[in-house]
């Protein structure tokens, strides 16, 4: 097994243990698919205009193939809950995370 | 023994800034939640608010009379779908709320509200913003008594 390979098993055995399906629409191209992904939503305390904040912080990490076109603004639906996407972070090795927001 | 003149100028801003709302001719409702010296962080669901702070004033001496400036700082934080019209409202509501009070019911001579010194707006669970800036409030003190307006 080439070590392509061996990544490409790794992720797949991760998503399969972790990942939950979520509908995922290309906005420009009006396009909707149901994907798995793996869906996280940490507290973090933010300084804004010096003073704290307490808000939760939605990421979602997907497979590259599943989200070839990503673009900010894209739709995800997770749960019923509506997010659109607000920052996008390739990890290079065929994984990227997606910053979340509700707004 | 009355309090001191900031103190009633303080409590007539509090009075002041819990009128905002959207009912009473405002865009936000701001006054559902005023803060005042409020050090714990907010939760974003607890947005519109705002935290103020009176700072310390310089006083300089006059004839008869100390002549007080006291430093408001005031922080705005809105989260909103469309968080730059709800950040211009806020900012819009408090200098609206403050120029109908500059007197606070004739405590002080006037009130100056300074350019914002900070602006930001974050995207996490929800887009938010916040808003930094400070007022000046002018007034005066028979000389050496705090707590008799000249």
């Amino acid at each position: 097994m080439t070590l392509a390979e061996q990544i490409s098993a790794d992720r797949d055995t991760y998503f399969n243990d972790w990942g939950k399906t979520v509908s995922y629409t290309q906005t420009r191209r009006n396009e909707t698919s149901s994907i798995t992904a793996i869906f996280t939503n940490e507290f973090e305390l933010v300084d804004l205009v010096d003073h704290q904040v307490e808000t939760m912080t939605p990421e979602l990490i997907v497979k590259d193939e599943d989200a070839p076109y990503l673009e900010d603004g894209d739709k995800i639906v997770r749960n019923g809950v509506t997010y659109y996407v607000r920052g996008i972070r390739p990890d290079g090795y065929g994984l990227t995370t997606l910053m979340l927001s509700k707004d | 023994m009355a309090d001191p003149i900031s103190q009633q100028i303080m409590e007539a801003v509090d009075i002041a800034l819990k009128t905002i709302w959207r009912t009473d001719g405002y865009n936000t409702d701001l006054g559902n939640r005023v803060y005042e010296w409020r050090k714990a962080p907010v939760n974003i669901e607890d947005a519109e608010c705002v935290i103020y702070r009176d700072m310390a004033p310089s006083i300089t001496r006059s004839v008869g009379e100390d002549i007080y400036e006291l430093p408001v700082e005031f922080i705005l934080i809105g989260q909103n779908d469309n968080i730059p019209k709800i950040a211009r409202s806020m900012y819009a509501d408090i200098v609206k709320c403050l120029f109908a009070n500059e007197t606070w019911g004739g405590l002080a001579e006037r009130t100056v509200i300074l350019p914002p010194e900070d602006v930001e707006y974050i995207h996490h669970e929800h887009t938010f913003a916040g808003i930094r800036f400070r007022a000046i409030i002018d007034f005066r003190t028979t000389q050496g008594d705090p707590y008799t307006q000249a």
